[in-house]
C-alpha cells in the first residue's frame, strides 16, 4: 500500500524507457548497470577489494578529478558575468563580489577550488610515487599524470590574470619576464604568450582563451585517457600483480596483460577469472560507487566550507606605474621566483624546472624493480624514496620561503618579523 | 519507524536538499540584480528648443510632439516587433516600416499587425528648465505639458 508512489515512479513506461534495467538487486542486474550506462561503464563491472581500500591512495586522483569538475561548472558560471577587457575585466570582478547573488561563493569556490587542486594533484603523484604505482605497465599513464600536473599549474597561471589587479598583473609581469629569460627563444616566446611586449589586453585576451578552452580541453582529453588507461592496465597498481602476472604468464601461453574478464566471443584465449579467488573481487555497484559518491560529498562539504568562511582576494585595480613591492608570482611559482634571487636566472628558471619535469618524465622508466609495488614506502625502495623525497621537500621549502619569508626589496625576514611600513 | 528507515530518509532530505539549495542558488546567480542599460527616465532639452511638430530623437528613441502650447512625448518602439516608425507629415500617421503598422497622431493603431497603440510618456519640468521624461510611466493622450513660449 504506502509503496504505491514507488510503483508509479519506477514501473511507469517513461523511466523504463531510460533505465532498461531493473534496480541491480542480483549479481546480473548490477553488471547491466555498470556496462548499460554511457558514464558508468568508464568502471569495469567487477573491481579488485584491495584497490578499494582508502589508505592505500586516499582517494586523491577523484579528488583532483571532482576538483576539475567543480572548476569547470563554477567557470562556466563566471563566464556569464566577466567580460576579458581590460577596461570592463576588474569591474566584473567587483560585480561579482558585490552585485551578483552568490556570485561571491561561486567565486571562491573557483579560486579555493584551483589552489586545492594543484595541491592534491601534487599529493597524488607523491601517492603513486610512494606506492611505485607508477611500474610496468603503467609507465605511460604516470607520463600523462606529470603532463596532467603541468596542465593544471599552467590553467591556474592563466586563471590568474583574469581579476586585472595589481596582485594579477604584477605576477604575471614576473612570470612573463621569466619565460623571457630562456636563450634564444626566450624573447620570441614570451612575445607570443603575452600578443606582445606588455602585458595588456592582448594578454588578457590570449590568457581568457588559452584558460577556458584550450587547456581546459586538452586537460579533459588528458583526463579521460589518464581513466582508460587505468581500465587497459587492469585497474589500479595491486600488491600482487607481479606474481599473479608471472602465474597467469606459465599457465596462459599468450601470456598477456591480466583482465577481470575477457572479450569472450572475440578474443581466443581469454577466460574470465571464473573460480579464482571470487573473493578478491566486489561488483563495482556498489562498492566503488558509494565510495566515489561519499568521496565528492566530501570534497564538495569541504570547498563550500572553505568558500563561505574566506574570500579569495581581490586588490586595486591593476596600475602599470605602481609596482607592489615585493611583486611576487602566484605561490605555486614562487619557489621558482625564490629560486631565481640565487644566481644566473638560467639556473633557476629555466635549467631547474627543465631538469625536474625531465627527471619526473624518466622515473617510470629508471625502475625497473619489482617488489614492493601497491605498497607505502618498501624498504627496497629507500633510496629512490629519499631522493623524491629530499626534492618534494626542497619544493615545498623554496615555496614557504618565496611566499613567508621575502619582505619588501626581496630581503630575507622571518615570517613573523614586521616588514617596515613604507 | 526505525532507525534505519530513519537515517535513510535523512539522508535522502539532506542529499535532495542539498542538490536543490545548489541549483536554487546557481538559477539565482544567473539572474541580474544591476543593469548597466540605459536609463528609462532621463532629461531632454527644454521646451524650446522643440518646434511644433514632430520632433525625432533617435537615441532616447522617443518623438516629441508640439501642438501651439502643448507638448507631449510618445514611444518611437513599434508595438509589434520593436522596429522604429517614421512620422509621415502629409498623412499625420506614423508609419512602420518592418511591417507596415500605421499610427495616428494620437498614437492609435489606424493600420497594421500592431496590436496595442504608441504609448505616451510622463513629461515634466524639472528644476533647471529642462523636460523630464519618463519611460516608466505610461500616460493618457490627453495628459500633455503646456509650454509657455
Amino acid at each position: 500500500m504506502k509503496e504505491n508512489w514507488k510503483e508509479a515512479l519506477f514501473r511507469n513506461r517513461v523511466w523504463k524507457s531510460i533505465f532498461r534495467h531493473g534496480f541491480p538487486v542480483n549479481e546480473r542486474l548490477r553488471s547491466e548497470a555498470i556496462t548499460g550506462n554511457l558514464f558508468l561503464h568508464v568502471h569495469p563491472v567487477k573491481v579488485y577489494r584491495e584497490t578499494l581500500e582508502f589508505p592505500k591512495t586516499l582517494g586523491l586522483g577523484l579528488i583532483s578529478f571532482y576538483l576539475f569538475v567543480i572548476l569547470s561548472i563554477t567557470g562556466v558560471l563566471l563566464m556569464f558575468y566577466y567580460v576579458p577587457h581590460v577596461d570592463r575585466a576588474y569591474q566584473d570582478m567587483k560585480d561579482l563580489q558585490f552585485v551578483v547573488s552568490f556570485g561571491v561563493i561561486i567565486r571562491n569556490m573557483h579560486r579555493w577550488s584551483a589552489h586545492a587542486m594543484i595541491v592534491v594533484v601534487f599529493l597524488h603523484m607523491c601517492r603513486v610515487y610512494y606506492t611505485a604505482s607508477y611500474r610496468e605497465p603503467r609507465e605511460f599513464n604516470w607520463v600523462l599524470g606529470v603532463f596532467l600536473l603541468l596542465l593544471t599549474l599552467f590553467l591556474s597561471l592563466t586563471g590568474y590574470l583574469l581579476p586585472w589587479d595589481q596582485l594579477a598583473y604584477w605576477a604575471i609581469t614576473i612570470v612573463s619576464n621569466l619565460i623571457g629569460v630562456a636563450p634564444l627563444v626566450g624573447k620570441k616566446i614570451r612575445y607570443m604568450v603575452l600578443g606582445g611586449t606588455i602585458v595588456g589586453q592582448n594578454a588578457l585576451i590570449r590568457f581568457y582563451v588559452m584558460h577556458v578552452i584550450v587547456l581546459p580541453f586538452l586537460a579533459l582529453l588528458l583526463i579521460l585517457v589518464h581513466f582508460w588507461r587505468i581500465r587497459k592496465d587492469g585497474g589500479l597498481a595491486r600488491t600482487d600483480e607481479a606474481a599473479e602476472a608471472a602465474e597467469e604468464r606459465e599457465g596462459d601461453p599468450q601470456g598477456e596483460e591480466l583482465k577481470s574478464y575477457g572479450l569472450m566471443n572475440l578474443v581466443e584465449g581469454k577466460t574470465p577469472h571464473v573460480g579464482q579467488d571470487p573473493d578478491r573481487m566486489v561488483t563495482a555497484w556498489p562498492h566503488l560507487l558509494v565510495r566515489e559518491a561519499t568521496l565528492f560529498l566530501f570534497v564538495m562539504i569541504v570547498i563550500m566550507a572553505m568558500s563561505i568562511l574566506f574570500d579569495a582576494p581581490l586588490e586595486e585595480m591593476a596600475n602599470s606605474a605602481i609596482t607592489p613591492n615585493p611583486a611576487k608570482a602566484p605561490w605555486y611559482f614562487v619557489g621558482l621566483q625564490e629560486l631565481l634571487s640565487w644566481g644566473n636566472p638560467i639556473y633557476g628558471g629555466i635549467l631547474a624546472p627543465t631538469a625536474a619535469v625531465l627527471a619526473l618524465l624518466f622515473v617510470p622508466y629508471l625502475d625497473r624493480g619489482q617488489v614492493g609495488t601497491a605498497e607505502w614506502l618498501h624498504p627496497t625502495r629507500r633510496r629512490a624514496i629519499i631522493i623524491f623525497t629530499v626534492i618534494a621537500v626542497a619544493a615545498i621549502v623554496l615555496i614557504f620561503m618565496g611566499e613567508y619569508m621575502r619582505g619588501p626589496n626581496w630581503h630575507l625576514y622571518w615570517p613573523w618579523q614586521k616588514r617596515p611600513i613604507h | 519507524m526505525d532507525r534505519r528507515r530513519f537515517l535513510n530518509l535523512l539522508g535522502w532530505f539532506a542529499s535532495l536538499g542539498t542538490i536543490a539549495g545548489i541549483s536554487w542558488g546557481s538559477v539565482r546567480f544567473m539572474i541580474p540584480n544591476i543593469l548597466y542599460e540605459p536609463p528609462k527616465a532621463f532629461k531632454i532639452g527644454k521646451p524650446q528648443d522643440y518646434p511644433e511638430g514632430v520632433t525625432f530623437l533617435p537615441e532616447k528613441k522617443i518623438f516629441v510632439v508640439r501642438s501651439g502650447e502643448f507638448l507631449k512625448v510618445a514611444s518611437a518602439v513599434c508595438t509589434h516587433m520593436g522596429c522604429t516608425p517614421h512620422w509621415v507629415g502629409e498623412q499625420k500617421v506614423w508609419e512602420c516600416p518592418c511591417h507596415g503598422s500605421l499610427f495616428d497622431e494620437k498614437g492609435g493603431v489606424v493600420k497594421g499587425p500592431a496590436p496595442d497603440p504608441l504609448p505616451w510618456y510622463e513629461a515634466k519640468i524639472a528644476s533647471d528648465g529642462r523636460i523630464f521624461v519618463d519611460g516608466r510611466r505610461i500616460v493618457p493622450y490627453t495628459q500633455s505639458l503646456t509650454v509657455k513660449t
